[in-house]
């Protein structure tokens, strides 16, 4: 890159200058030619500044409004579904204890009843008639 | 009104510029203009001169523009699609664009903290973290670039006539 020329940049950007570099890099013609250049092009970004229509921000903002949305978006979130819960399920805390289950035993537990001895043992023999005189007693 | 406020008023619209050339959209050019003065304000303006001050806050801009290109949130600017058809006058804005577009990152921040937002060499040294002679060769090479690209569009334009424009910060100063 030729470098002859960066007293002129420095000239036009109002930088102090060495007076005699810079005469003689106006001597040749590219230097003027690149002279000439230079305010073209600070014409044409001025052109395309002036053209862009969007502004910068008028107030200075406490802080960006989108994350203030955010946070508040999230803490609504943790208190909503806190309360969701809530009614769902009932109050969050320790568990009642559970009863355990009834079961009675007795130390000594009588011994089952003995069938009673019987008095009178019928005997039942199948192919015979009952007894005439019987029946009803 | 404050520093702050003072220090907003007089330089946002040179922040929202060049952010608004090397982020892309508005509205992320607005945000990222806003994210700048809320660290200027919690850092406290710092003790310098206006200058000094002026080079720190576009370092703050620069670095927030690199980590927005960094991850990938850049969006190009729009160009719209009648480009063919606009009038010669605005010509060189369209070409210049999107030259601009194309030059390695280092010349476009140099070129554009030096044309739209009217840097000092000094102060972009200080907000690019180079020296002087890297700006003065950086800005150099950029305008090289832009002119090799532009050739016919600014051969027309100089059929117009050329006039001498100062850059928005001198123009202010003066």
């Amino acid at each position: 890159m030729d470098a002859r020329f960066e007293v002129i940049d420095a000239f036009v950007d109002g930088e102090r200058v060495d007076a005699a570099a810079l005469k003689h890099a106006l001597s040749e013609p590219a230097g003027r030619d690149y002279l000439v250049d230079v305010w073209l092009l600070r014409e044409g970004v001025q052109e395309e500044m002036s053209a862009d229509t969007s502004a910068p921000p008028a107030m200075l903002r406490a802080r960006a409004p989108r994350t203030w949305l955010f946070a508040a978006a999230l803490i609504a979130c943790v208190i909503g579904g806190y309360f969701i819960g809530y009614r769902v399920s009932g109050p969050v805390g320790p568990q009642a204890p559970v009863p355990p289950p009834i079961t009675t035993t007795s130390p000594q537990a009588p011994a089952p009843l003995a069938a009673p001895v019987p008095t009178r043992v019928i005997t039942v023999q199948f192919g015979t008639d009952a007894p005439a005189s019987g029946g009803g007693e | 009104m404050t520093d702050v406020e003072r220090f907003y008023a007089d330089h946002r619209d040179g922040v929202f510029r060049y952010l608004r050339r090397i982020v892309g959209g508005p509205d992320a050019a607005r945000d990222l203009t806003q994210e700048v003065f809320l660290r200027v304000s919690r850092a406290g303006m710092p003790d310098a001169t206006e200058i000094g001050r002026r080079a720190w806050l576009f370092k703050i801009a620069r670095n927030l523009a690199l980590n927005h290109v960094r991850n990938g949130h850049r969006r190009p600017m729009p160009v719209e699609l009648g480009e063919v058809v606009v009038p010669a006058t605005q010509e060189l804005g369209f070409a210049l664009r999107t030259a601009i577009e194309a030059l390695p990152a280092l010349d476009r921040d140099v070129f554009l903290l030096r044309e739209m937002a009217g840097l000092s060499y000094g102060e972009i040294a200080t907000a690019c973290e180079v020296t002087v002679e890297t700006v003065r060769s950086r800005l150099h090479q950029a305008r090289q670039s832009l002119r090799a690209a532009l050739g016919p569009a600014l051969d027309v334009r100089e059929q117009r006539g050329v006039r001498c424009t100062p850059a928005p910060r001198d123009r202010q100063d003066s």
